[in-house]
């Protein structure tokens, strides 16, 4: 399988000379095609810079990150935007839908702004809002339906452009167990048919163990990396829990 | 320390003080420039009449100015008040450090004086220069010459800018104490979440709302269009209440109405970020609508005073022009109580003759002159107007050749009449007055006069002014041959001469047509010729020079109050809509993050920017245009007596006016809103 996302030594500083952050300490790793990997780490880790470095909404201090072959640490302000549009896809942990739109309205704005065809928008939408099972609230504004269903509706927003990468950061974080456990199956369903590529930022080991494999990030480094083989998702649960424990029990993070 | 936090404060919050600060010294420049039009007389070499009507309109102005003020007062204390609420959550922050709302209270009053003075001393020295330029205006339209150049400063005029402004920032700071302690600590902090509530539109709702707004809107039209609006005060009410229910009503489901509308053709709606302004725009139509309603009555009634009112000015010049066809004209007029036996009392006046009895020599001033003697008509002549006009009146007699001695004295060529006609002469070229006489003269009317019937037809209606006129009657005249006139004078079946005037013309005199005025006022003052009947009968002296004068200090004190009026209302519409649009950029930052977050283009996101703030101040101009484009027609129609208002030329300088200041304030608006958008959406999208 070629290599979707590639990361070559991200280091990224925020500060000033005299007051410098190290929030990412040197970082590479590769993601497949149709991959549904997991970034984890403790808030203060680096995994939402790292996140946002990738989505081009941040820039590196140094390194490069390639996504399809392109290298994103080089472009201009102009073409990331293109480029977020025409490759990415977002999926936020506080959903970000415009409250002002309907459901429907929130799916077809990433269509719009790609200048697709308004007669095309419309099937895509239904088609993409039909997969995620959220066919019958399209009509309503995110207010009136549940977090779970805006979820999905963010979900279907980032998806119904077909991009090459689907960046979510912590999308379960604002849900209750039984919607979190019912998107992380669409999401996982989706990969299936769509040979879509997520790459998923969170904290919860719940959330995590839905994933192909799994990023450990500690201290703006890589810590640990692990791949769920043949293993139950009760299993790789329990091995993403022993290494959090490890993390965590680390004699830096309690002192 | 406060002051300091304050000083901070200004400097931090500079974008947002900017339009804040334009509008406060704009406002002040007005006020002060307009105040100060009665010291400007110094300059302008005025005659008496002219001084008059300087003082007259500084008298106007001082009442204008306290109704002007009233409106810069509430433009700036709604301008503090969005200033204020965008900073509830800083003031929440300060009440959590510890700080007493008592120190809060002074950090506002300090940062409102500190504006408000800056904006007052920047805006009276802007008047100070625009008030220089102004008196060249001033003595223009007065047809008047300036003196020396000399600067003018208005003590009054300062003072009273002082004061009034000084009373409206006080206001401003009642009303931020007043809010400050009003607020909770929990509702200052959560004000920004507060502030997003979203409320659902009623798309049905606002169709049938818009429908029923422009049948509000139509009704009133119809009924301006039928030129009842100045005539009964019923109906002017109803117009005026339906003007303004339909103007909130089409603001408030406009948005809706548009929105349903696009999203029955989906090509439009689903294109680029058509449904994200529209939804933008209707989202906040609730909090909007009001200030959008305000706006447009506000610019309606500037585009009205500014192009009425000018155009006003424009018809009373050129009707000056026209009611003075010769340098001066004497006349003498024998007016009787009715009852009294009008054969008896009136003998013929031979003016020449009766000129030459008093001494009064008119040769000697070097004038060509020309006396017109008007006979009285009998009580039968009465002319039969259509009815719904004044139908008694009776008209004087002209001779033939009398009249034409006049028009030769104008250089016109003599009128000739065929036997058995006769010509209706009126001082009305246009009007509702004129459209009477036409009406009167197509049914080809035939008079009796010493046994004579006469006729007459449209075609000989004549409209020539035959005397230097103050103000235009509605005096008719009868213009026959000589020789009926003289048969009826001998059967007395027509009155005696009632009324002579004395056509002047200064020749060559012209350029000195004012030493000649005086000569000529000298020469009559105080003489008299006495009747057969032994009454004492004064000359009655009009000049063009004054005739022009009166009517150019009436276009200067028109065109000031309308100028006036109309600016005001223009800024304070303009700043309204800048105010509150500038806060709506800020308020939907996230929102414009999130566009950029998913990959939009810039200038997709600017021109959907554009977009929005177009649409806020363009819909209540289109809407403003309308109604003032009615208004002013009916106001048109009305006075019409009036020679043709230019109409076209009041109105460019209108539209000139407005794209100065609404243009002016709508780029500002955009260039500050696309700042905002630049700098916390666009280079700030990490940010959450």
């Amino acid at each position: 399988m070629p290599n979707i996302l590639q990361t070559v030594n991200i280091v990224k500083y925020y500060g000033n000379k005299g007051n410098i952050t190290k929030a990412l300490t040197g970082i590479s790793f590769d993601v497949e095609k149709g991959e549904y990997i997991g970034v984890m780490g403790a808030s203060g880790s680096g995994k939402t810079t790292l996140l946002n470095c990738i989505s081009t909404i941040d820039s590196v201090t140094s390194g490069h990150i390639l996504i399809n072959g392109q290298n994103i640490t080089e472009m201009d302000r102009r073409s990331l935007a293109r480029f977020r549009r025409e490759h990415l896809g977002f999926v936020f942990q506080d959903f970000n839908l415009l409250d002002t739109l309907t459901c429907f309205e929130n799916i077809a704005l990433a269509l719009t702004i790609l200048k697709i065809p308004p007669r095309q928008i419309e099937k895509r939408v239904k088609a993409i809002a039909q997969a995620l099972n959220i066919g019958e609230i399209l009509t309503k504004y995110p207010y009136q339906v549940s977090g779970g269903q805006k979820q999905r509706v963010a979900c279907a927003r980032a998806l119904v452009t077909n991009p090459s990468l689907v960046l979510a950061d912590e999308p379960t974080g604002a849900l209750d167990s039984k919607s979190a456990g019912a998107l992380l199956e669409s999401f996982r369903h989706l990969v299936h048919t769509r040979a879509a590529t997520i790459l998923m930022v969170t904290h919860d080991a719940f959330a995590a163990s839905h994933c192909d494999r799994i990023l450990f990030i500690r201290d703006g480094k890589l810590f640990y990396q692990l791949v769920r083989a043949t293993e139950t998702r009760k299993q790789f649960f329990d091995r993403i829990i022993e290494v959090v424990a490890l993390m965590g029990g680390d004699s830096d993070d309690v002192s | 320390m406060l002051a300091k936090l304050a000083l901070g404060n200004v400097r931090k919050s500079l974008r947002d003080y900017t339009i804040y600060f334009i509008t406060i010294a704009f406002g002040v420049c007005i006020f002060y420039t307009f105040n100060s039009i009665e010291s400007q007389q110094v300059m302008i070499n005025a005659t008496e009449s002219q001084q008059m009507a300087l003082k007259l309109l500084g008298g106007f102005m001082d009442a204008f100015s306290v109704f002007i003020s009233l409106v810069l007062c509430f433009l700036i204390v709604y301008a503090n008040n969005f200033l204020i609420k965008r900073r509830k959550k800083e003031f929440g922050i300060y009440l959590i450090l510890g700080m007493e709302k008592r120190s809060i209270s002074w950090i506002l009053v300090l940062e409102t004086v500190l504006v408000g003075l800056a904006g007052l001393i920047f805006g009276i020295i802007l008047g100070i220069v625009v008030s220089q330029g102004m008196t060249l205006v001033t003595a223009w339209m007065l047809n008047s010459e300036v003196t020396a150049y000399q600067f003018v400063f208005s003590q009054i005029a300062t003072i009273k800018t002082v004061i009034y402004f000084g009373l409206t920032f006080l206001l401003t700071l009642i009303f931020n104490i007043i809010t400050i302690n009003k607020q909770q600590l929990i509702d200052l902090i959560n004000s920004v979440r507060k502030n997003e509530r979203f409320t659902p539109p009623h798309l049905i709702r606002s169709v049938l709302l818009f429908i029923g707004a422009l049948g509000c809107i139509a009704v009133a039209y119809y009924l301006m269009s039928q030129g009842t609006l100045f005539n009964d005060q019923v109906i002017s009410l109803a117009i005026i209440a339906l003007i303004v229910l339909g103007t909130f009503v089409f603001f408030l489901s406009l948005s809706g109405f548009f929105l349903k509308l696009l999203q029955q053709c989906k090509g439009l709606y689903l294109r680029n970020l058509n449904m994200f302004i529209l939804r933008q725009i209707n989202s906040r139509i609730h909090t909007n609508y009001v200030s959008m309603a305000f706006v447009c009555l506000m610019i309606s009634i500037a585009i009205a005073a500014l192009s009425s009112g000018t155009a006003i000015a424009g018809a009373i010049t050129a009707e000056q022009r026209d009611d003075s066809p010769f340098d001066a004209t004497l006349s003498i007029q024998r007016t009787i109580a009715k009852g009294t036996d009008e054969l008896a009392v009136y003998a013929p006046l031979d003016i020449p003759r009766a000129l030459q009895s008093q001494g009064i020599d008119l040769d000697s001033l070097g004038v060509s002159w020309v006396a017109l003697p008007l006979y009285k008509g009998p009580a039968e002549l009465n002319i039969q107007l259509p009815d719904g006009y004044v139908s008694d009146l009776v008209p004087n007699i002209i001779r033939l050749s009398d009249y034409n001695a006049a028009a030769a004295l104008r250089g016109e060529k003599p009128l000739t009449l065929s036997d058995g006609r006769f010509v209706l002469r009126a001082n009305q070229p246009e009007g509702v007055w004129k459209d009477a006489l036409v009406k009167y003269l197509e049914g080809n009317p035939t008079i009796d006069i010493g046994g004579s019937r006469l006729s007459t037809s449209l075609e000989l209606f004549n409209t020539t002014i035959i005397e230097t006129l103050a103000t235009r009657t509605t005096a008719l005249d009868v213009i026959v041959s000589d020789a009926v006139v003289d048969a009826a004078v001998q059967n007395g079946s027509i009155l005696p001469v009632h009324r002579t005037i004395v056509d002047i013309d200064y020749g060559t005199q012209t350029k000195e047509s004012t030493v000649v005025d005086d000569a000529l006022a000298q020469l009559v003052n105080g003489r008299s010729i006495v009747s057969a009947d032994g009454v004492e009968l004064g000359f009655i002296l009009e000049t063009k020079n004054n005739v022009m004068q009166t009517g150019s200090s009436a276009t200067t004190i028109i065109s000031y109050i309308a100028l006036y009026l109309g600016m005001v209302f223009l800024i304070a519409a303009a700043a309204l809509l800048a105010i509150a649009q500038l806060s709506e950029t800020s308020d939907n930052v996230s929102r414009y993050r999130l566009l950029c977050k998913i990959g939009t283009e810039e200038r997709m996101l600017r021109h959907a920017l554009f977009c929005q703030i177009a649409i806020y101040f363009g819909a209540p101009l289109l809407l403003a245009c309308a109604h003032a484009f009615v208004g002013i027609l009916a106001l048109n129609s009305t006075l019409s007596t009036m020679k043709g208002m230019d109409l076209l030329g009041s109105s460019l300088f209108a539209a000139l006016v407005m794209v100065i200041i609404y243009g002016g304030y709508f780029l500002a608006t955009y260039l500050g809103s696309r700042s905002i958008l630049d700098r916390e959406a666009i280079r700030q999208i990490a940010v959450d």
